[in-house]
């Protein structure tokens, strides 16, 4: 299910799993906040019939208000969602020229809603206005992409945030394997200050890399298959025979030349469309992209609801 | 901004219907399990009210409204079901008495005490009708008299003293939708360089309540020039010269003189300063660290000294109040028949003409072919 956190801040989800669990008929609400909390014409509106004060945010107001529904999918589909207030004392200001004393009417003929974020969260009372205990969880964010003002309501229009992964985006858009804008959106590995450079020797093939670190150590050994599930690109610069050419690493490790002098090897997945050239073709590489919780730096959701489970 | 309140009338009979409501979402598995999702918690009252008689003329003036004109401009004057008003219930209008024999009347006249977590009580104005689930009042009709543990408290904000809100509060852990009495402090907070007398309170920042004592006698103690305490008798003694207390109590001299304490070299001498007059002493210009864990606090450069009696849990339950109360309702429907079953003109000289006569019924014996009933419904508070 979704996490739940308490009015204390703490992770409430076992708590309130528990709840769910030993009722069939549970207390659960919408607090509804339009714009940034930080906001003083920021909107607090539940559909509880009492205030009800959620200490991660504030004291949200009984309000006369709908909402639609969304559906739980995996992807890129923004949702769409309106919600539906009728303002009731707050609507009684007259016109003003100014936003703090002025009526959500007049505010948002003014399109002053217009991009104005939406949260909305599902709290669980285990007694009737109780959203300390339990607390809420975040059940749908998005941004406000028009406020249409009708009879005696408001009707905030709405999409999901996720809503801005779906644009098109010019080709110097920061992206992992986007070698053409030049950017190096790279995973460093453990403790580098900076991203890995190599620089190829023989007996390098097209599937098959041998190099030397350049930087951030000279001649720096990476630990085997760190770069495994990584990606390497290949660099401009005199000569370069390969720039832009990237390819997803398989393994990597040490090789040891007739010498006795250790550098380093790298077997790739998609073949070069040629060898790279000793001596000046250089590369940058990347480690695999934190996925799991468990992996470091992650920073991302900690994992996504099983559909049949989230509430 | 005060509200109407709905007029009292004569005519009103039975039978009346009184319906509590609630809306709940249901979803029922094939298999008979189901999740019911309460919407509210308080319910929407509704009441189907019949007028068997409304006089329609007047009682020797010609400045009374009639009854029926009254109704029918009252309904007029909130726009048939538009505006909110106040409605007695003949039935259910009060809550009390607080007291019975003296004692709180729990739990048909107590009101829940809580705590927002910050040192704040709250009580919720509240009735029940079983003494099991409570009701959030929104609107009182005339004073409310509260008690804390059967002594009548005061309304203001001074200690056990409450003021009332609302309607419609919220605080960590509750939410109410009608008035809520927000109680005081327990005790004062700390004055400067105030006189307190032996066993007030305070409550220090820490939310313990701090009672005030005078400096007693130390045994074996060095004690300084100028060193004050108030003696078993009630006299401020005052170190006029230097030493150490010796290990009994003194018989102090009450009458203006010195009495020795201790022995050898090291005795100290205390001087009467007369009556502390029940006082303990005169706090500092500065608010002292107090003491939390159950000792005491000097205060000042006097005998004022402060004990720690704990951390302050709140006034002394049970609550209990005794008030009239309204509900708030409106109109349930836009439109209102008055129906008119007898032309009977003036009892004391004709009305003016044009200006109605006879008896008028809403929903009585008499009505033929009117739809009958006036319907209240419960009005929520305005939101926001």
């Amino acid at each position: 299910m979704r996490r739940t956190i308490g009015g204390n801040g703490s992770d409430t989800t076992l708590a309130t799993q528990a709840y769910l669990n030993s009722t069939s008929d549970p207390i659960i609400r919408d607090l509804i906040l339009i714009g940034p909390p930080e906001n003083p014409n920021a909107l607090y509106l539940t559909n509880h019939e009492a205030p009800v004060l959620y200490r991660p945010y504030g004291l949200f107001q009984p309000a006369v208000m709908s909402r639609g529904g969304v559906e739980a999918k995996v992807g890129l589909d923004a949702q769409a969602l309106a919600v539906t207030w009728s303002p009731g004392a707050s609507a009684q200001a007259s016109k003003t020229a100014s936003t703090s004393t002025a009526s959500p009417y007049q505010l948002a003929a003014q399109h002053f809603y217009d991009n104005w974020p939406l949260l909305i969260l599902r709290a669980f009372m285990p007694t009737p206005g109780d959203a300390d205990t339990l607390g809420c969880a975040e059940w749908f964010g998005g941004r406000i992409q028009n406020c249409k003002v009708a009879r005696n309501k408001l009707i905030f229009n709405t999409k999901s945030y996720i809503d801005v992964l779906k644009q098109k985006v010019p080709s110097t858009m920061v992206e992992v394997t986007n070698t053409l804008a030049s950017t190096a959106a790279v995973t460093l590995p453990a403790g580098d200050p900076s991203i890995p450079v190599f620089s190829c020797i023989r007996p390098s093939s097209a599937t098959y890399i041998v190099a030397d670190c350049v930087s951030p150590s000279a001649g720096k050994i990476y630990s085997g298959d760190l770069f495994a599930g990584g990606y390497m690109v290949f660099l401009s610069g005199p000569g370069a025979t390969l720039a832009g050419a990237w390819s997803a690493i398989g393994q990597n490790g040490a090789w040891t030349d007739g010498d006795g002098n250790t550098h380093s090897e790298f077997v790739i997945y998609s073949p070069l469309p040629w060898p790279p050239t000793p001596g000046v073709d250089t590369f940058y590489v990347s480690t695999t992209a934190p996925i799991n919780v468990g992996d470091e730096d992650y920073y991302g959701f900690p994992f996504v609801p099983n559909p049949t489970q989230a509430v | 901004m005060s509200l109407p309140v709905f007029p009292t009338l004569p005519g009103l009979t039975y039978t009346s219907l009184k319906a509590p409501a609630f809306k709940t979402l249901d979803e029922e598995g094939s298999n008979g399990y189901e999740v019911r999702l309460p919407q509210y918690t308080n319910p929407i009252w509704s009441w189907t009210l019949l007028f068997d008689f409304l006089h329609d003329f007047f009682w020797g003036s010609f400045t009374a409204v009639s009854e029926l004109r009254t109704l029918m401009g009252f309904f007029t004057d909130q726009f048939g079901k538009a505006a909110a008003f106040l409605y007695t219930d003949p039935d259910d209008n009060y809550v009390g008495p607080a007291l019975v024999a003296g004692t709180p009347n729990a739990p048909l006249a107590q009101l829940a005490l809580v705590s927002d977590g910050a040192g704040n009580y709250y009580s919720p104005v509240q009735r029940t009708l079983d003494g099991v689930g409570y009701e959030d009042v929104t609107d009182l009709n005339g004073a409310i008299a509260v008690y804390l543990n059967g002594t009548l408290a005061a309304a203001g904000s001074g200690a056990n003293e409450y003021t009332l809100e609302g309607p419609g509060l919220a605080i960590p852990g509750y939410s109410w939708l009608g008035m809520v009495l927000k109680w005081g402090p327990g005790a004062p907070s700390w004055a400067a360089t105030h006189a307190y007398v032996v066993n007030a309170e305070i409550i220090d920042p820490a939310g313990h309540i701090q009672k005030a004592t005078g400096a007693a006698w130390p045994a074996l103690t060095p004690v300084a020039l100028g060193y004050e305490i108030i003696d078993p008798a009630g006299h401020i003694q005052k170190i006029t010269t230097a030493g150490t207390t010796g290990a009994s109590i003194p018989t102090f001299n009450d009458t203006g003189g010195t009495t020795n304490d201790g022995t050898g070299g090291t005795m100290a001498v205390w001087t009467d300063q007369g009556s502390a007059g029940g006082s303990a002493g005169t706090s500092g210009s500065a608010i002292p660290a107090f003491n939390d864990t159950g000792g005491a606090t000097p205060d000042g450069t006097g005998t004022l000294v402060w004990e720690d009696q704990g951390y302050y849990a709140g006034p002394a339950a049970p609550v209990t109040a005794q008030f009239h109360f309204y509900f708030r309702v409106r109109f349930d429907a836009d439109s209102q028949d008055f129906e008119k079953f007898a032309g009977i003109g003036s009892s004391a000289g004709q009305p003016p003409a044009g200006q109605g006569g006879g008896y008028w019924t809403v929903g009585g014996s008499e009505s033929q072919n009117g739809t009958g009933t006036l319907v209240l419904r419960t009005a929520r508070p305005v939101p926001s």
